[in-house]
């Protein structure tokens, strides 16, 4: 499955205890009530209460202390991650792969298995120094020649290989270095390797072909070491004791990164209800995307933490160039962006927990500088005013979305263009067909996400150039800007050129961000070292149960 | 009764097929292509082409079909596109859990369902009778998946006695994976126990009231012994063709019953291929549901032999 079905990810922490509250509908009669029906249950269940004990005694499990077990939403398909871009595969197996640079707690690529890189003058050769007593799970020492081969199968066979592009050649230079080489310069390559979809996580050399072609077995450098799945049932990892500890400060997936307890183990359990009260009986310490009411209900729980926070993730509407009423018509698009009361959707869909999204990067991207902070026009009458000067005829737009929490928003924006005069129809598929209809630009208008991306490039350009687009756009402009952003090394002037970037988007309005979603997690009172994070991961590392 | 029953199990063949070929088909037509969900949004045209290439989608539907028949005639039912499994090993590690689910939710609905019905036959138009009407309304208009839920909050955070994660499989410790089945089960079982406590009352009274109970009656047994031993076989034949057709309904309703008690049953298989689409996986699933429901019916027709010595087959 695709990386935009995935809501994840958040950047402001806060305990549950201090997030403002909904005021709940009870009154003192409402309270009385419940009083009573509790005590008359009471007196009812307690026959239930003696077969429950009786019960327990005979089925308690022995389990031991130092296992972290999470409850996670979906179980993994594939543990070859080089070839996946499926997020619930990545989730759990991060914790056993590792990456060369990873993205740190912002977002920003920084070294995990390097020790430093070092750019050449002429931008055309990425000169990375490796650590040093770094072990892989089958007790060799990593070296260069295990990252040439990890990097060549990610560039040669990897479904983000056109990442790559500009890479010509990868070579050991030594024992504990690696030369990238490159046609041209180009600012994303450290985006590259660090985007954790399809990730450039490190393997022993030849070890997919030892294992047949693809990898069933994973082995990799990290802090767990895969032990045992039952599809359906569990994936277990266990604590690597030859993990070679990074000391530098922990951060998103760089830094220290310890094992605490002997294992982990992920837990596949769909509904929300049941991750929540998996949770609250003690089963797991921690749940993962838990849905709204689920997190009311355990809000101020004596055992449990919940927290929800502002996910990196972000909605956002796609016009269909193939076909439709917007294919032509910037008039319209403008009209449409202008209409999107976008608070109002941070209200509906994260219950005022989320953030709008201005712009086509994240917030706390260090792109997302200037025009990236200034929100977008909301003005109803603006907008009546540009469908009256378009070719707008009435004609019945459908909305397509990818299934999950973007169906809502298609719904929320049904009524917004519903409010200047444009007639709309939800086109509800399941992800399969969803994902179909995206790939071959068959769509008036596409509801979507996106997760966390490393660098501003993956936002703006793969969807929208028209050498790699499945939506039809097509805008020479647009095209020749990202192509300087990509190939320019200076900060400064690449913050510049996405600044251009962003403008001509708002112009030209081919897309637009919504909002930011929440990140919702609960664990357990009993762990220490857990911190949700934006990006949607779980660290599992630096986690102990005492 | 050899032939018969020689005679049926070759009349599933050609059902078998039809069942798969109608799956194949509608996976065909549904839009959605494997190489795009395995490779997602942001792959390449180029690595979607390779893919395609690589699993055979690029070839016409009746070609795949034609192939997919002949390797499942000589017991080879694929690998799946995703896992790289035999499909075979990945439906048949399932198959048990769907299964016992159906068989302890039809013990529970039979035991519950004709326990209920007869009383509430016996009781007619008392006050026990209501309160059974009551019970059996509320089973059957209430969805299993709610009351799953519901069973989850009683049994497993209020009084914590059953767990919800964590499955323990069958072959490794029997009796701790049982626990595991008791509240799906209950939540299929009892669901469908109301439409069996309608049925058993309906048949009950019907025959209670017939010439022969009332001989019975008049000849002075015990009331009990009327009931029972009369009354209640005759009373339970049409339940049985019920009891075969509800089987089918367990297997489609394992599908929501196992996603809500995160079970790995074949169910769950079924749904999360089918968003994949993993066509090898869907079709050995669809088959071996069939084959199983198929067998189910043929079982239920040859009780009646047994069940009522009026029924013979020649």
């Amino acid at each position: 499955m695709s990386d935009v079905y995935v809501a994840e990810g958040g950047f402001i922490t806060h305990d549950c205890t201090s997030i403002p509250r909904k005021p709940r509908h009870t009154t003192n009669k409402g309270e009385s009530m419940i009083t009573l029906r509790r005590t008359t249950a009471r007196r009812r269940w307690s026959g239930v209460l003696a077969l429950a004990t009786l019960l327990s005694t005979v089925f308690t499990v022995a389990q031991a202390q130092d296992v972290l077990r999470v409850a996670t939403r979906l179980d993994i398909a594939n543990v070859d991650l080089h070839l996946t871009t499926n997020f619930d595969d990545r989730l759990p197996l991060l914790a056993v792969y590792e990456f060369l640079i990873g993205i740190d707690a912002n977002g920003v690529p920084a070294p995990v298995l390097a020790e430093d890189w070092v750019w050449a003058d002429d931008g055309l050769a990425l000169t990375i120094n490796l650590r040093q007593g770094v072990m892989f799970h089958n007790g060799n020492e990593m070296t260069s020649a295990d990252v040439v081969y990890s990097l060549e199968r990610v560039r040669n066979e990897g479904p983000r290989s056109s990442e790559f592009n500009q890479v010509t050649e990868i070579v050991a230079v030594d024992d504990y270095t690696v030369e990238i080489r490159l046609s041209e310069p180009t600012a994303a390559l450290l985006g590259a390797l660090a985007n954790p979809i399809a990730p450039a996580v490190m393997v022993p050399e030849g070890e997919a072909e030892r294992q047949g072609g693809t990898i069933s077995r994973p082995i990799g450098t990290g802090p767990f070491q895969f032990d045992e799945w039952l599809p359906d049932q569990y994936l277990r990892v266990t604590k690597f004791e030859d993990y070679a500890v990074d000391d530098r400060p922990t951060s998103g997936f760089a830094g220290r990164r310890e094992a605490l307890v002997d294992v982990v183990e992920f837990r596949p359990v769909t509904e929300s209800t049941v991750r929540a009260a998996a949770l609250e009986n003690g089963e797991v310490h921690i749940a993962s995307a838990l849905s709204f009411p689920d997190f009311s209900r355990l809000e101020g729980h004596a055992d449990v933490i919940v927290e929800m926070i502002p996910s990196a993730t972000f909605g956002d509407v796609r016009f269909g160039f193939r076909q439709g009423a917007f294919a032509d018509d910037v008039l319209l698009r403008r009209a449409v962006i202008m209409a999107t009361n976008k608070d109002e959707i941070v209200e509906a869909l994260t219950w005022g927990q989320g953030q709008v999204a201005h712009s086509g990067i994240p917030f706390f991207s260090p792109f997302a500088v200037g025009i990236h902070e200034v929100p977008e026009t909301y003005d109803l009458e603006a907008a009546r005013e540009l469908v009256a000067q378009s070719n707008y005829d009435g004609q019945e737009i459908l909305i397509s979305y990818t299934p999950g929490i973007w169906r809502e928003m298609a719904v929320i924006m049904q009524s917004h263009l519903a409010d200047i005069g444009i007639n709309t129809r939800i086109d509800s598929l399941e992800p399969g067909s969803s994902l179909q209809k995206w790939q071959t630009g068959a769509f008036d208008v596409f509801v979507t996400g996106l997760s966390l991306r490393p660098d501003p490039m993956n936002y703006y350009m793969p969807f929208w150039h028209s050498e790699s687009t499945t939506t039809g756009y097509s805008n020479a402009e647009y095209d020749r800007l990202n192509e300087e952003a990509l190939g320019e090394t200076d900060m400064d002037r690449r913050i510049a050129l996405y600044q251009a970037i962003e403008e001509l988007r708002r112009d030209d309005a081919p897309w637009y961000p919504l909002v930011h979603t929440t990140e919702t997690v609960g664990y357990s009172r009993a762990i220490e070292g857990f911190e949700p994070w934006s990006a949607g991961y779980l660290n599992v590392w630096n986690v102990s149960v005492p | 009764m050899i032939t018969v029953i020689a005679r049926r199990v070759l009349t599933l063949v050609p059902v078998l097929i039809a069942i798969s070929f109608v799956s194949f088909l509608l996976l065909a037509l549904i839009p959605g292509d494997p190489a795009v969900v395995m490779l997602g949004a942001d792959a390449p045209p180029q690595a979607l082409e390779r893919l395609r290439a690589q699993l055979g989608l690029d070839r016409p539907f009746l070609e795949r079909f034609g192939w997919w028949l002949w390797s499942a005639v000589r017991g080879d039912l694929g690998t799946s596109l995703y896992q790289q499994r035999s499909v075979a090993v990945m439906v048949m590690e399932r198959l048990p859990v769907t299964l016992l689910v159906c068989v302890l939710a039809t013990i529970i609905s039979v035991v519950v369902g004709v326990s209920l019905g007869v009383i509430a036959a016996i009781q007619r138009n008392r006050l026990t009778d209501h309160v059974v009407r009551v019970l059996s309304l509320v089973g059957l208009s209430m969805p299993d998946f709610w009351f799953g839920l519901i069973l989850i909050l009683t049994f497993s955070i209020r009084f914590p006695i059953f767990p919800i994660t964590g499955f323990v499989p069958l072959d490794r410790d029997f009796f701790a994976s049982l626990q595991f089945f008791v509240l799906p089960s209950l939540a299929l079982g009892l669901t469908l126990a109301g439409f069996l406590t309608r049925l058993t009352r309906a048949s009950m009274l019907e025959v209670l009231s017939a010439d022969y109970v009332r001989t019975a009656r008049s000849k002075g047994l015990r009331a009990r012994t009327v009931v029972l031993r009369h009354a209640l076989g005759t009373a339970l034949l049409p339940l049985v063709t019920v009891i075969g057709l509800n089987f089918g309904r367990l297997l489609g309703g394992a599908i929501v019953i196992e996603t809500v008690f995160s079970l790995p049953g074949v169910g769950r298989l079924i749904v999360l291929a089918i968003n994949q689409r993993d066509f090898p996986v869907v079709q050995a699933s669809v088959l071996y549901v069939a084959v199983i429901f198929t067998i189910v019916n043929l079982l239920t027709d040859l009780s009646y032999v047994v069940l009522d010595p009026r029924v013979r087959y020649s």
